[in-house]
C-alpha cells in the first residue's frame, strides 16, 4: 500500500514516544543543533519533559517524526501548525537531529512530503517558516523547494557576540503548484 | 531621581489590566473585527465579556511571570478606556520583542495612537531596554502604518495574504525599529 507519507529516503510517522524519546533527548545535547532549532538559550531536555512537550504540542500541530527508510531510525522531526484557517496558513518547523544525516537530502524530501500533505490534504493556501541567517544550508534548501524570502528582522538574534537576521520565508499554493509542474511530479 | 513619567502622556495614560472590571468595555470593541482579531486571531468574531475574561485567564501564567506584558490605555480627560498596549514575543537574551497597540475608540483615534505609540516606545526602549522591536499589523490598518513610518519604523517583512478581511486577502506587515535609530531621533545619547 503506497502512502503519501513515504518517499525514497524517508517516511513520516507519528513519533514512537516509548522507543524514540531518548534519541530526541540526545539531540538536545548538541548545541549546534539547538542553535539551529530555536531562539531560546540552548538547553538540554530530559525524557519525561521531552515526551510531555511533544504530546502537548501534538494538540496544536501536525507533528511527524522523520524516519530513515534504510534502517527505520528516527533522524528528525517536522511539523505544521495552522495559525489561521481563514487564510489557510501554517507555520512549518523542521529539525534533523542526527547530524550524520545533514546534507544528505533527507530533510528536503521530508519537507516535500509535508508540503504535499499540507497543500493537497489540508487544503492550505500558504506555508510559512522562519530561519536564522547563519543557517545557510537551510535557506538554500527552502529556496530550492520554492519558498520565497518575505523579509527579515535585521540583527534580531544575538549569539556568540554577533547579531544575525531572522529571515521570514513563505510559499503560496500557486508557487507550490508551479514547482510541481516544473519538476513534473505531484511533489 | 528619574522624574519623567513612564505611563503618562498629555492625553493618554497607560494603565493596568483589570479583568474584573473592564471586560464589558473591551468586549464592546470587538464588533470591529480588526480589534477582535487581537483577542481571537483565528476566525475573529464579536466576543462577550466572559470571553474576554477567559482570554485573560488563559494568559494568567504568562502575564504573572512577565512572559508578556499587557496594559490598557485610557484617555486622561475623562478616564475612558480607549485601547490596549501589549508586549509579546519577549526574547530577553536577544533584547527583542514585538508589540500590539490598538486604539479601539474612534473619537480622537489618530492623536491617541500617536501619543500612545510615543509612550509605548519609551517603555520598550528605556524601561525594557530592548534593542529591536516590531509591530505586526494587517495592511488594512492604514492610519497606524503612517504613524509607524513617521516614528521611524521600517517595513521589514511583508507576509503575502496572511490576513482575510472584507472578502479578500491582505498582507501582514512587520514594521521594525532599532533602539539606536529611536534614540537618535529623540536626541538622546546613544550608548555604544
Amino acid at each position: 500500500m503506497s502512502s503519501i507519507f513515504e518517499g525514497q529516503l524517508v517516511r513520516l510517522a507519528v513519533p514512537d514516544f516509548e522507543r524514540d524519546t531518548e534519541i530526541m533527548v540526545a539531540w538536545s545535547r548538541d548545541s549546534e543543533y539547538m542553535r539551529l532549532s530555536g531562539s531560546e538559550p540552548a538547553r538540554m531536555w530530559w525524557p519525561a519533559a521531552e515526551k510531555n512537550w511533544l504530546k502537548e504540542y501534538m494538540d496544536e500541530a501536525y507533528l511527524f517524526g522523520i524516519y530513515r527508510r534504510e534502517d527505520d531510525r528516527l533522524i528528525g522531526t517536522l511539523d505544521l501548525e495552522v495559525d489561521n484557517w481563514a487564510v489557510r496558513n501554517a507555520w512549518l518547523g523542521i529539525g534533523i537531529g542526527d547530524r550524520s544525516c545533514w546534507g544528505q537530502g533527507y530533510g528536503s524530501e521530508a519537507m516535500r512530503l509535508l508540503l504535499h500533505y499540507g497543500f493537497e490534504e489540508l487544503h492550505l493556501d500558504r506555508v510559512t517558516l522562519n530561519v536564522f541567517e547563519y543557517n545557510t544550508r537551510g535557506v538554500h534548501v527552502y529556496e530550492k523547494l520554492g519558498f520565497k524570502v518575505e523579509g527579515r528582522y535585521p540583527k534580531w538574534l544575538l549569539r556568540e557576540g554577533k547579531r544575525w537576521d531572522l529571515i521570514f520565508m513563505g510559499i503560496t499554493r500557486s508557487e507550490w503548484e508551479q514547482v510541481c509542474a516544473e519538476s513534473g511530479s505531484s511533489f | 531621581m528619574i522624574e519623567t513619567p513612564l505611563f503618562e502622556g498629555k492625553r493618554v495614560r497607560i494603565c493596568e489590566i483589570d479583568p474584573e472590571k473592564t471586560t464589558a468595555e473591551e468586549a464592546r470593541w470587538t464588533v470591529d473585527l480588526d480589534v477582535a482579531s487581537y483577542y481571537r486571531p483565528n476566525a475573529p468574531r464579536p466576543l462577550a465579556a466572559f470571553e474576554i475574561q477567559k482570554f485573560y485567564e488563559g494568559r494568567k501564567k504568562d502575564i504573572e511571570s512577565m512572559q508578556v506584558l499587557y496594559f490598557l490605555l485610557r484617555r486622561k480627560a475623562d478616564d475612558q478606556l480607549i485601547g490596549f498596549f501589549r508586549v509579546r514575543g519577549i526574547q530577553i537574551s536577544h533584547r527583542t520583542a514585538w508589540f500590539d497597540l490598538v486604539i479601539a475608540e474612534p473619537e480622537g483615534q489618530a492623536e491617541a495612537e500617536e501619543e500612545a505609540l510615543r509612550l509605548a516606545l519609551r517603555y520598550l526602549f528605556l524601561e525594557m531596554n530592548l534593542d529591536y522591536v516590531t509591530m505586526r499589523l494587517s495592511e488594512t490598518r492604514f492610519g497606524m502604518e503612517e504613524r509607524l513610518k513617521a516614528a521611524g519604523f521600517s517595513l521589514d517583512v511583508r507576509q503575502r495574504g496572511m490576513v482575510y478581511r472584507r472578502g479578500r486577502t491582505w498582507d501582514l506587515l512587520h514594521y521594525g525599529l532599532r533602539r539606536r535609530s529611536w534614540m537618535q531621533k529623540q536626541g538622546l545619547e546613544v550608548e555604544e
